[in-house]
């Protein structure tokens, strides 16, 4: 019957099917094996591959072929061929379910139709379904097997970021630094002095676990930021507090009755005094003369409040305004800006200040209105003071403490620590320090500066960065003094005309001249270049000197010229200014792996802007 | 499977082609009787003259002024059959419908006798039957589903072949009493009467502005239309097909069913009421196009008329605007015909 014969066709088609696909996976799997047998330097045999192409599309065609074809499926596709109204399905469904006599009636009709279709209709021939993944299949293979691949020698290893291991640091990498801490311990125990103690001793924790290798470089960064930070404003704070007692000693020296406490207070605060001396001294002024100790201990609150009141930036100043604006921003919670050191109302240190000025007026009180407690408040407050002395001896420990975190910060973000990167730093450190650059010794003699109107001191605040304009650099000589307008002030000229005068070297052409008009801010150098040829090798690489069109360079420049000095330009400390904030800002948002991060941390170490001693800026 | 020749075939099988190629005839002279008298809905005549083989019945919905009336009395006066229209109001009671016991005073003295009410017809026409208390609907409803009423302690039969005709008004939603859902689902089919065409409408004109035409022919007898009922019964369906029927007719509840929107904007189901009424229809429309069997395509053609009113929407299925046409379309075209 016709079902069979469209089984055959249909088990046909499906057979054809399974060959396509078959011989698209061999050959998916061929490419693959000949990428990897080309990879490793061997040839795959064609004989071999054409069997397993065969073999694949044999078995292809054997798994489809081999399915189950149900007679109601053709019966479907004959319907469908026919009217598509299911008469042969329904004949083959109730034929031997239902004998009835209109299955017989169904079945006579389904035969008389079914005799009518041709099953070339019913299974049209058609495109087998897989043929354009066979295709690409075939691409993929001639590609594997044709296009030429590098040798395994030729192969560059890829670039691993890897976080560096834990891993102990060589003997003695950290000696220095664990001495300086040690020092630092040793100098808060003589002082007596818990927070220089505390620092100092959790800097020699750190040393030591990071020379153990217990400590990973990224951690170790984060830990010497945040030390380096503490032990910042706690050299600030000891600042203040030395400058404080120095101002109340000096107080206390004014007056001959409290000369000989003020000395001790003094000697404390130099580190080699004995508070003990100093409490008995004082007391005894206070006993033997309370008006006089009253007006010292009065005069030493005044000085005390106005040196806090300073941050230590007017030492000495007795301003009768301190004690009210220490005062009004103790309780107003103050806005005072805490920038350059300047107390900030509100917090501990400048609480403890105003508390001792406090007391000190109410010793002066006592003292004055003859109670009997002016000894015994003089006595402790001259314990006060001297105390107040001892932490401001410990300033300079606390700063060469930080100094050198700082200094371990900069060694790891180097990578000096590792003796693997010590090859690759010392190249890089070279290029940073500069040796490359040149070091003319250029004559301004034949420099055409004129400089005059610089001279002349003007003032115009345009244009003291590098990025003021076209022809601010001084290695790019030229007329710029010469032709400068006079706006400038007369230091910006004077550096202009300096380093102008030492980049002479660099310029190996006058007629590189710039056109900028020179602008200084101080009164100029001497002209042509009279004190470049004294000045003797370019430490200048960068004069600041403007231009009136406002051109300047960009920050590409600005970086470009950087890195060719040692990155030792100002334009760029101040650019890499923005972006390490924007880097740390960045790091402390992100989630951010640890070895990223220390690379991060180590590239920006790297590039940081070095110490500005070989530009030179010399002034007359 | 052999092949054997249609001159193979037994007597009953011949008598079986017969009778269904005479089925074919009769209900095209039928339809053709209802077309002369009937401008278009083609379908709806159709579907009608489906529901009264296959005994069941119909609930019209459309605008008044469609045609309703004039489709079932043509359908009654082609068939000759007693035709009655009963017009649902509020106020009418189950007496007025079914009919009422009346003490008649004859020689015999006083008696009850009972007054059969218009349901008494082959054909009845319920005319707006929303607008009638639920309670009337009942009466008329029961006597839908039985066949029969029952006044006192007296049952009566209904004649058959009872067809009742329901219409509804869609849009004049005021102060009507909706069937209950238990009741929709004793309506074989549920049928939408569309307005006429441009064309339809002139030939509406002509025919009825003009000189009245040629009253109804009886193209069949009441004794024809039971045994064209009674083949329609004997047709036998193919499993696969019935097996259609049934996993439609599952998928449209939300707990069984694997169209998405099925879930989410169906409230229930359709009842098993359903599945056979598709059945039913679509025997008809193979014996209708002279097959022995019905096909996927007549369970298609059917599904709609015979589920609309089965599958009752929720709240968010009449917020979205969704109707019940539409899921039935889905699930064809989403259920496979053979898994």
């Amino acid at each position: 019957m016709r079902l069979g014969e469209i089984r055959r066709r249909l088990r046909l088609q499906a057979a054809l099917e399974g060959a396509v696909r078959g011989a698209a996976l061999a050959a998916l799997g061929l490419a693959v094996g000949v990428a990897i047998a080309r990879g490793r330097g061997g040839a795959p045999p064609v004989r071999d591959l054409a069997a397993l192409m065969f073999l694949g599309t044999a078995a292809g065609a054997a798994a489809r072929g081999a399915r189950r074809i149900t007679l109601t499926r053709c019966a479907r596709i004959a319907d469908a061929a026919l009217d598509g109204q299911d008469r042969l399905l329904s004949a083959l469904c109730l034929d031997a379910a239902e004998p009835s006599p209109f299955a017989r009636a169904l079945r006579a009709d389904a035969i008389r139709r079914v005799e009518v279709l041709v099953p070339g209709a019913a299974v049209p021939a058609r495109r087998p379904a897989g043929l354009s993944a066979l295709g690409l299949a075939g691409l993929a293979l001639a590609a594997a097997a044709l296009v030429p691949g590098a040798s395994h020698a030729a192969r560059i290893a890829p670039l691993a970021v890897a976080v560096e291991p834990r891993r102990p640091l060589p003997d003695g990498a950290l000696d220095s630094e664990r001495e300086a801490a040690r020092d630092a311990v040793s100098e808060a125990a003589r002082l007596g002095d818990e927070r220089l103690a505390a620092l100092a001793g959790e800097l020699d924790r750190t040393l030591r676990r990071l020379a153990d290798g217990k400590l990973n470089d990224g951690a170790a960064l984060d830990l010497l930021r945040a030390l380096e930070a503490r032990t910042t404003e706690a050299a600030r704070d000891a600042r203040r507090d030395g400058l404080a007692a120095e101002a109340a000693a000096r107080a206390l020296e004014a007056s001959g009755e409290t000369r000989a406490a003020g000395s001790a207070l003094a000697q404390t605060g130099a580190g080699t005094g004995d508070d003990a001396r100093a409490r008995e001294a004082l007391g005894a002024s206070a006993a033997a003369h309370p008006a006089e100790t009253a007006r010292a201990l009065t005069a030493a609150a005044q000085n005390l409040a106005g040196a806090a009141e300073s941050g230590g930036d007017a030492p000495g100043s007795e301003s009768k305004e301190g004690p009210r604006r220490l005062e009004r921003e103790a309780q107003n919670g103050g806005s005072a800006g805490s920038e350059n050191g300047a107390p900030r109302a509100g917090d501990p240190e400048t609480r403890h200040l105003e508390q001792l000025r406090r007391d000190l007026d109410d010793a002066a009180a006592a003292c004055r209105s003859g109670d009997a407690s002016c000894r015994s408040g003089a006595e402790d407050r001259a314990q006060d003071l001297a105390r107040l002395g001892r932490q401001g001896a410990a300033r300079d420990a606390l700063q060469r403490l930080q100094r050198t975190a700082e200094q371990v910060r900069a060694r790891i973000g180097r990578g000096e620590l590792r003796q693997g990167d010590t090859n690759a730093m010392r190249s890089f450190g070279r290029a940073a320090r500069g040796a490359e650059a040149p070091t003319g010794t250029g004559s301004d003699s034949d420099g055409d500066q004129t400089g005059g109107d610089d001279r002349a001191g003007e003032s115009d605040a345009q244009g003291k960065s590098s990025e003021g304009g076209a022809g601010a650099r001084a290695r790019k000589p030229g007329s710029d003094e010469g032709q400068g307008n006079g706006n400038g002030n007369g230091a910006e000229a004077a550096a202009a005309s300096a380093a102008f005068g030492t980049e002479g070297g660099d310029a190996p052409s006058r007629e590189e001249a710039g056109t900028g008009n020179g602008i200084g801010h101080q009164p100029g150098g001497p002209p042509l270049g009279a004190r470049a040829a004294e000045s003797g090798p370019a430490a200048g690489s960068e004069a600041d000197v403007p231009i009136a069109d406002g051109a300047g360079p960009g920050r590409a420049e600005v970086i470009g010229t950087a890195a060719g000095h040692g990155f030792a330009t100002r334009g760029y400390a101040r650019m890499f200014g923005d972006y390490a904030a924007a880097v740390e800002d960045a790091l402390g948002t992100t989630a951010v792996p640890e070895g990223k991060r220390y690379l991060v941390r180590r590239y920006f170490d790297l590039i940081r802007p070095r110490p500005d001693g070989r530009t030179s800026r010399s002034h007359p | 499977m052999s092949a054997p020749r249609p001159s193979d075939l037994d007597g009953d099988a011949a008598a079986v082609t017969a009778g269904v190629a005479a089925f074919r005839s009769d209900v095209d002279r039928l339809l053709g009787e209802i077309g002369r008298r009937l401008v278009g809905q083609h379908d709806v005549a159709g579907a009608v003259v489906a529901a009264l083989l296959a005994g069941g019945h119909v609930l019209l919905e459309g605008v008044p002024g469609l045609g309703k009336t004039l489709l079932v009395r043509t359908t009654a006066a082609a068939i000759d059959l007693t035709f009655s229209r009963v017009q649902f109001t509020p106020d009418l009671m189950p007496a007025d419908v079914i009919g009422t016991n009346l003490i008649v005073d004859d020689a015999g003295g006083r008696r009850f006798e009972f007054q059969k009410g218009p349901i008494f017809a082959h054909v009845v026409l319920a005319d707006e039957i929303n607008r009638a208390t639920p309670k009337t609907q009942s009466a008329l409803l029961e006597a839908m589903q039985e066949q029969s009423v029952t006044v006192g302690k007296q049952t009566y039969a209904l004649p058959p072949p009872f067809f009742v005709l329901a219409t509804q008004n869609p849009i004049e939603m005021e102060g009507t009493y909706p069937l209950p859902e238990a009741q929709l689902d004793r309506f074989l089919f549920k049928l939408r009467v569309e307005s006429p065409t441009g064309a339809e409408l002139h030939q509406i004109l002509d025919r009825t502005t003009g000189v009245e035409g040629e009253a109804t022919e009886v193209v069949l007898g009441r004794d024809r239309l039971l045994e064209m009922r009674a083949l329609v019964r004997r047709v036998p369906v193919a499993r696969p097909i019935q097996d259609f029927v049934v996993r439609l007719v599952e998928a449209t509840h939300p707990a069984r069913t694997p169209l998405g929107e099925v879930k989410r904007f169906v409230r229930y189901g359709s009842s098993p009421r359903g599945a056979q009424a598709v059945i039913l229809g679509a025997k008809i429309e193979a014996l209708r196009a002279g097959r022995f069997a019905p096909s996927f395509a007549d369970v298609r053609r059917v599904a709609i008329p015979a589920l609309r009113h089965r599958v009752l929407l929720n709240f968010d299925g009449e917020a979205e605007g969704i109707t019940s046409d539409v899921l039935v379309e889905r699930l064809l075209a989403a259920l496979p015909e053979m898994p």
